[in-house]
């Protein structure tokens, strides 16, 4: 089996509960109803932002450029607005005292939401700036959360303490109006170190022939060897961790070396994780089972010697768990008009954008009708200011959860100011102009 | 029975619960790993296991919803059996399934590799780009391993257009993880 199959069905097994109960519900409303009666084109996330279009369709007036994404979180800073200035309110809970994250300032719009934290560890910790939280995670509370997002930290401005650092996220926002309620949850702060190469007293072959036999410790995390498995080519490796540590979950840190021709083996990407009681085990037990891969052929077993270590690899230095909640609703900016009804022609179809706005953050087109975003029509728009340069952005697709309507969008790499977009071209003709 | 009173068995340590969870979705559970191991006999001794999966699992936790929560203990212990007896793998639609996403995901071009956790949240995402048909179409193929007639007999589609639609949608997901730079 082609193990990035295997890793993509995995992923799948895991995707997200709403989903399944929308493939499980449709079977039963299939049967119910074969011939539905259509929805109307409209949508109700359509008809949201029509009415939010209905009441703000002004532009901004402030112009200030160019900005940087740390520019627009500026107190001196006013490419945001006023009104955008309001505190943000947010809570947090955490199991320890040694982390403290609050939210500074949010921006967003209709499809994209734009966050700036503060990390503050104890007074005299340092927190490298190249570290990362090993799990993070943004969504709204019984809400499907669609969209991607992304965080990361932007580097430490002089006179810092070392103890602090500034974090980003951006997300793709879409259909929320606002972030109040919104979650955020980080786990185990982590860093990277360099570990030695250490050999492990393993003797792998010995385990396939006596699978019960004891476990193997590793050097690192309290993880251990509880069993292996050969079939068809393929070394299967048990391993036990306990659940607070993320770091072992790949096989990058360990690696067999064919005594016989000194060849570094790796494992594969992929593995398998279950907890204790899917494996029907003490649901207290605090750990994680899992399983990883090695392609070998079973007479090179008792040769092989197994090592840990010898490279640099992200290792939590602070675990703990964190949530932060925004309480508030900050503001949200609205976008601009900026051509309605506009008729484009692509692949011999034509196809009607229905309106094309944007707004300090992004861009987006919006058809009334199904368009197949593979066919290379993200890269048919361009967007440019009035020095004929293209604006850097990031053109995506979404569909409408409910019907056929879609929209092409852009996140800007850099806020703009609406004002600053003079022209904007499909495939080369002008669709807008200013 | 509402699933909020089979749960109260459970808590009540009532093997009726099992009986209530059979009598509601032993159907469904059956069908996931039927699909899976393409063996009735297995695939029922999967979804008994499954039920003790469950109770040996309620309490401590209260599944909202539990069918999702059933359904994904079914394909977890069909997909750990299927590992490990090659002889299952011959004519599971599962097989079938997973040899079409062999080329979805982009090869070996990047350094860093994601996880599978990152990888669904990849997913999820490009399934929200979907419309609701391709959504629930690509569910119940890579999800529930339906083979093409069930998936067609269900949109009311013949087999060839629910193939031609599926291979659309994972020509889509190429690009989905190709635009966002996924590599394994």
């Amino acid at each position: 089996m082609d193990y990035r199959a295997d890793a993509l069905s995995s992923a799948i097994g895991n995707i997200d509960t709403a989903y399944l109960e929308e493939a499980l519900d449709f079977e039963v409303k299939a049967n119910r109803t074969r011939r539905t009666i259509r929805f109307p084109k409209l949508s109700a996330a359509c008809l949201i932002l029509l009415l939010i279009f209905g009441f703000s369709a002004t532009a901004f007036a402030i112009s200030r450029i160019p900005l940087s994404w740390r520019d627009i979180f500026s107190p001196n800073q006013t490419v945001i607005g006023d009104a955008d200035e309001a505190p943000i309110v947010s809570e947090q809970r955490t199991d320890v005292e040694t982390l403290k994250i609050d939210v500074v300032k949010t921006i967003s719009d209709e499809r994209v939401l734009y966050l700036l934290y503060s990390v503050k560890a104890n007074d005299g910790a340092v927190l490298n700036s190249e570290g990362r939280f090993a799990s993070f995670d943004l969504y709204f509370p019984d809400k499907m959360m669609s969209g991607v997002y992304q965080q990361y930290f932007l580097p430490r401005k002089a006179g810092v303490p070392e103890n602090e650092l500034e974090g980003v996220i951006y997300a793709d926002w879409q259909t929320y109006a606002n972030a109040k309620d919104l979650v955020m949850t980080f786990s185990n702060w982590q860093e990277e170190r360099l570990f030695d190469d250490v050999k492990v007293d393993f003797k792998v072959a010995e385990m396939v022939e006596n699978p019960s036999g004891e476990e193997t410790p590793l050097p690192y995390g309290g993880i251990s060897i509880c069993n292996a498995h050969w079939e068809d080519g393929v070394l299967q490796l048990m391993m036990k961790g306990p659940s607070a540590v993320d770091d072992w979950s790949t096989g990058q840190n360990w690696y067999f070396i064919d005594t016989r021709t000194d060849t570094v083996i790796y494992p594969e990407q992929r593995a398998d994780y279950h907890t204790p009681e899917e494996l029907g085990q003490d649901a207290g037990d605090d750990c994680l089972y899992f399983w990883n891969y090695v392609s070998v052929d079973k007479e090179d077993l008792p040769y092989l010697e197994m090592h840990w270590g010898g490279k640099s690899v992200f290792t939590t230095v602070l675990a703990g768990e964190w949530e932060v909640t925004i309480n508030e609703t900050p503001v949200t900016v609205q976008s601009e008009l900026l051509a309605e009804n506009v008729l484009l022609s692509y692949s011999g179809e034509e196809l009607l954008a229905e309106k094309i706005e944007c707004s300090k953050l992004s861009m987006a087109v919006y058809f009334a009708d199904y368009v197949d975003s593979t066919t290379g029509i993200l890269g048919a728009l361009k967007i440019f200011d009035a020095n004929g340069e293209a604006i850097p952005c990031d053109w995506g697709f979404t569909a409408d959860q409910a019907d056929d309507s879609c929209m092409l969008w852009a996140r800007f790499r850099e806020p703009i100011e609406p004002e600053s977009i003079c022209r904007v071209t499909f495939n080369g003709e002008a669709i807008f102009t200013r | 029975m509402d699933d909020r009173e089979i749960i109260a068995l459970f808590y009540e340590r009532s093997e009726q619960a099992i009986a209530e969870l059979s009598k509601k979705y032993g159907d469904l559970c059956f069908k996931i790993a039927d699909n899976i191991l393409n063996d009735a006999r297995d695939a029922e001794e999967c979804v008994n296991d499954a039920y003790l999966g469950v109770w040996n699992s309620i309490p401590p936790q209260n599944p909202d919803p539990l069918r999702t929560y059933l359904c994904r203990i079914v394909r977890n212990l069909a997909l750990k059996k299927l590992r490990t007896n090659t002889a299952l793998k011959r004519g599971s639609q599962f097989e079938v399934s997973l040899s079409e996403l062999e080329n979805c995901i982009p090869s070996n071009t990047f350094d860093e590799h994601l996880s599978t956790k990152e990888l669904t949240e990849q997913i999820n995402a490009f399934l929200s780009t979907l419309r609701r048909d391709d959504r629930v179409m690509f569910l119940k193929r890579y999800w529930f391993s339906e083979s093409l007639s069930e998936i067609a007999d269900a949109f009311g589609i013949t087999e060839h257009n629910a193939s031609v639609r599926l291979s659309r949608i994972r020509k889509k997901l190429h690009q989905y993880l190709k635009c966002k730079e996924v590599s394994l």
